[in-house]
């Protein structure tokens, strides 16, 4: 049942009530007088109500079986528009009369009314019961749809995170070839030639050489500095992201975590481990974030796939 | 859950999935990943079976301990070598199933038996025996074989009650096929199926890696040679490439210290268009079109008897597919449902339908219109040529960008007009926003502007135009885009027919609506006659008899065809039993 009808019943039952129990009592007391006659008379008069198309409990009533201006007319038309309209408790359309049959129609239509009463009332506390389960329905949903909410909110928390983040990661690995790059351009442990004595001619651009090699090596180290200061600073950020970096330097090739994207002769015994990294990894709890792509030290270049 | 669950599996050359309907609805099992796991073999240095990415991740390291594509080899008795050992190419497949099986016991935290395992359509009864045979020895019960365009058609249509011929074009990661099939009351015939078994989305990574290194070599005079941790690296840069001109017309790749020449660090800057990526695969492209074709004509079918077109595989995402396929068989392609998994959402499905479960089409936010701009057609020299930019069924949310130039020498402004419909005449379809991009550089005709269009979930529907060589930009939004336009347009239109052809026009309009009424009134009728005999029994003897008079009042009003009466006496009924509620 839906929600107006229910909410229509309620307004239509309060401000019938008064008029009711008058009706009802009014009821009581008078076939109380006339007993079994009175009951037996009502089928026949209700039947006679629906057949000439008067439906007392409706508004729609069509045509009264007397002309207009029959005393009769006015009353069932009176009576009809009582029951119609619930504005306001009507004076009970019923005018004194002797005639018993005009009395009993009368009565039935009250009874009618009664039986109606009745229905609606019980139909509205059935209303009002359904509407309590459907309530607590409600509520048991909204309890477990807020629940599934918050596990939907952070899976997408933790996947734009991770959209985001990758973005990031490509970032850093242009940071680690700087600094790659910086270490290679490092003249550091290569030699300068010096000019021997006797040659004091060189001597002077000798030391021309020497301060402009040392001041190129200062600038390098600062710019090592801050790239490695500058990956730090990322790694802190990853941490706090709850993202570990996959490890490489020098550990030993895994599958898992790692993508081989080349092979290199191993220099040494370091067969099966990680030569170069050239994507970095991460990985967030269980979930690979992204593989690290590497280049893996093998013991002789292998051959191509055999199938 | 009580029942034993069945599991839908893709078995691709390149990757295979596993899914299962669940109560949200068909889904692809993922396990901290994205669902998708390479259909590689390989023996670790411990001796262990590893399948997936990890097998796929050591290929380098240990090609000879590696197997993959074994796909192509169903169904032969060619055994294929893993370590020391051979294996029969089921027993390979059957690594793959196990550990899709395993996959699925994890995420669904139950044993799992049964399976619904696709193939495709072109298999022979050899190869799809084998692909049981598989199924068995990974512990599966293989309750049906589905062909693979059977499943995609299954994921957007789940209940197909009417008959269609529906062609699915599939470019995945390796292969290339095409379908038509022929679906009637759940029966599914294939009409033809062709294909091309070596061409893929790899082909087209390799067309742009081969770019730029040719880029870098007369560029920076950098020689990469068989420097194979570089290609791996340009190759990575091509297919993010590839993946963003599927929705952008342009795609920057940058990669620093490429390499070094004399001694200098050499960085590759190098933008990619659409247009030269298209040039670059169209010729593979066109071939596919032929295959089209091939089937057609396999089929004996004309294009326009074809129902549906769906896309499957990744490589359908490029837009000269869809693009060309549109003006080959004249309606649009399906892309709504996520193209790499489709067919195992359709497995899934199938599986779901296996053990009697009601299951709906995989649901998806698409947009319902197209969306596009106004432009002069440079080849006919229309002013009015509709450019659709968003196209209807595109899954929301969605951007697309595309390039256009000025008509003028020293063209200081362009008008924007934001479109909805379809009509390639751009005047019959509905203007829902236009824009005035004003400022533009003094600079011959053929100016660059950059248009992209993004549309979301709630029809918000923002313009971005940027002018390529200046970077001068505007930003317009458009709200509530996807509102249908089209009813208030054709409102109008029936009005002014109503107009024209006067009362004549209107009083079959009466007819009309008064015989619809009538039908909703037996409708009714029948439904308060039916309530009425249910509620007799709990009714007072008193009601039971006027329920039974009215009932019978309505049937003789029936037989008379006294539509009156029979309205009065239903209200009547309606009445009573409104109370007996």
């Amino acid at each position: 049942m839906g929600k107006s009808r229910i909410a229509m019943k309620l307004s239509r039952l309060g401000k019938k009530d008064g008029a009711l129990e008058k009706i009802s009592r009014t009821l009581k007391a008078f076939s109380k007088k006339t007993g079994a006659a009175c009951r037996a008379a009502w089928g026949w008069t209700a039947g006679s109500f629906r057949k000439g198309g008067l439906r007392p409990w409706s508004s729609r009533s069509a045509s009264i079986p007397f002309p207009p201006g029959d005393w009769r007319y006015e009353v069932l038309s009176d009576f009809a528009e009582w029951l119609a309209e619930v504005e306001s408790p009507p004076p009970l359309p019923v005018e004194p009369s002797n005639d018993f049959v005009e009395v009993l129609a009368e009565l039935a239509a009250l009874r009618q009314e009664m039986q109606r009463q009745n229905r609606e009332q019980q139909a509205v506390g059935e209303g009002m019961a359904r509407m309590g389960e459907a309530h607590r329905e409600l509520v048991s949903r909204l309890e477990s749809g807020l629940g599934s909410l918050e596990a939907l909110e952070s899976a997408i928390r933790e996947k734009t995170e991770k959209s985001v983040f990758l973005h990031f990661a490509d970032l850093r690995d242009t940071l680690q070839r700087g600094l790659r790059e910086v270490e290679r351009s490092s003249q550091k442990g290569k030699f300068l030639w010096k000019p021997p004595p006797g040659l004091e001619s060189c001597e002077e651009g000798y030391q021309t050489a020497l301060a402009r090699f040392q001041g190129y090596e200062t600038a390098l180290e600062q710019f090592r500095q801050g790239y490695a200061m500058a990956l730090e600073r990322f790694d802190r950020i990853l941490t706090h992201m709850g993202i570990e970096k996959v490890p490489v330097a020098g550990c030993p090739f895994d599958p898992s975590t790692m993508m081989a994207v080349g092979t290199r002769p191993a220099e040494g015994g370091e067969e099966g481990t990680v030569a170069e990294e050239l994507v970095s990894g991460y990985t967030r709890g269980e979930e690979v974030l992204r593989s690290a792509q590497v280049v893996v030290a093998v013991a002789r270049p292998v051959e191509e796939a055999a199938d | 859950m009580s029942q034993e669950p069945i599991i839908g599996i893709d078995l691709g050359t390149t990757n295979s999935e596993v899914a299962y309907v669940t109560d949200q609805g068909p889904e692809v099992l993922k396990l901290h990943d994205e669902g998708i796991v390479p259909s590689f073999v390989a023996l670790d240095g411990n001796g262990r079976v590893i399948v997936g990415q990890e097998a796929r991740n050591q290929q380098m390291v240990n090609p000879r301990s590696t197997v993959s594509s074994i796909k192509r080899k169903m169904g032969t008795t060619e055994k294929v070598r893993l370590g020391k050992e051979h294996y029969t190419p089921q027993e390979i497949s059957a690594f793959i199933l196990k550990a899709l099986k395993k996959r699925a016991e994890t995420v669904l935290k139950q044993p799992v038996g049964k399976a619904v395992i696709t193939v495709p359509a072109y298999f022979t009864d050899a190869q799809r025996y084998a692909t049981r045979e598989a199924g068995e020895m990974a512990g599966l019960e293989v309750v049906r074989i589905v062909n693979e365009p059977t499943a995609a058609a299954l994921a957007y249509d789940a209940r197909q009650e009417q008959s269609q011929r529906v062609l699915v074009y599939d470019l995945g990661g390796g292969t290339f096929d095409v379908s038509i099939v022929t679906i009637e009351s759940g029966v599914v015939e294939v009409m033809a199926s062709t294909g091309n078994n070596h061409l893929g989305g790899d082909d087209f990574d390799d067309k742009i890696v081969e770019v730029l290194l040719k880029h870098l070599e007369t560029e920076h005079r950098l020689k990469a040679g068989d420097d194979a941790v570089l290609k791996a690296r340009l190759k990575r840069a091509a297919e993010k490439a590839k993946i963003q001109l599927s929705d952008y017309a342009y795609a920057m790749i940058e990669e620093d210290h490429v390499g070094r020449v004399r001694g200098v660090p050499v960085h590759l800057k190098y933008e990619l268009s659409r247009s030269e990526f298209e040039d670059l695969v169209r010729e593979d492209i066109m071939g596919t079109m032929e295959a089209v074709s091939r089937a057609l004509r396999d089929a004996a079918v004309l294009p326009g008897a074809i129902d549906k077109i769906l896309m499957v595989g990744g490589s359908t995402r490029i837009p000269m597919v869809s693009d060309l396929l549109e003006e080959k068989l004249g309606q649009r392609p399906h892309l709504e449902i996520d193209p790499d998994l489709c067919v195992a959402l359709g497995a899934g499905i199938q599986a779901a339908i296996e053990t009697g479960r009601e299951v709906g089409s995989v649901l998806v936010d698409v947009t319902p219109y197209t969306f596009g701009t106004s432009a002069l057609d440079s080849t006919t020299g229309t002013p009015y040529l509709y450019v659709p930019l968003i196209h209807r069924n595109s899954k929301l949310p969605v951007t697309k960008s595309r390039p256009f130039y000025t008509v003028q020498d020293n063209q200081e402004a362009v008008n924007i007009e934001v479109l909805q419909g379809e009509n390639p005449d751009s005047r019959n379809n509905i203007l829902i926003g236009e824009f005035y991009f004003k400022g533009l550089s003094e600079v011959p005709s053929g100016n660059e502007i950059l248009m992209t269009f993004s549309l979301d979930v709630n029809g918000l529907l923002k313009v971005h135009a940027v002018e390529k060589e200046t970077g001068k930009e505007i930003r317009g939004v458009v709200e509530n885009a996807m509102r249908s336009f089209d009813d208030e347009k054709i409102d109008d239109s029936k009005q002014r027919i109503d107009e024209l052809w006067g009362e004549e026009e209107g009083e079959e309009e009466d007819e009309e609506s008064s015989g619809e009424e009538a039908e909703d009134v037996g409708a009714s009728l029948d439904e308060t006659v039916s309530k009425a005999r249910s509620m007799m029994k709990e009714a007072s003897e008193e009601d039971q008899e006027d329920i039974i008079d009215l009932i019978e009042k309505i049937e003789d009003a029936r037989k008379r065809s006294d539509e009156k009466s029979v309205e009065q006496l239903r209200e009547e009924l309606e009445d009573l039993l409104y109370y007996l509620e």
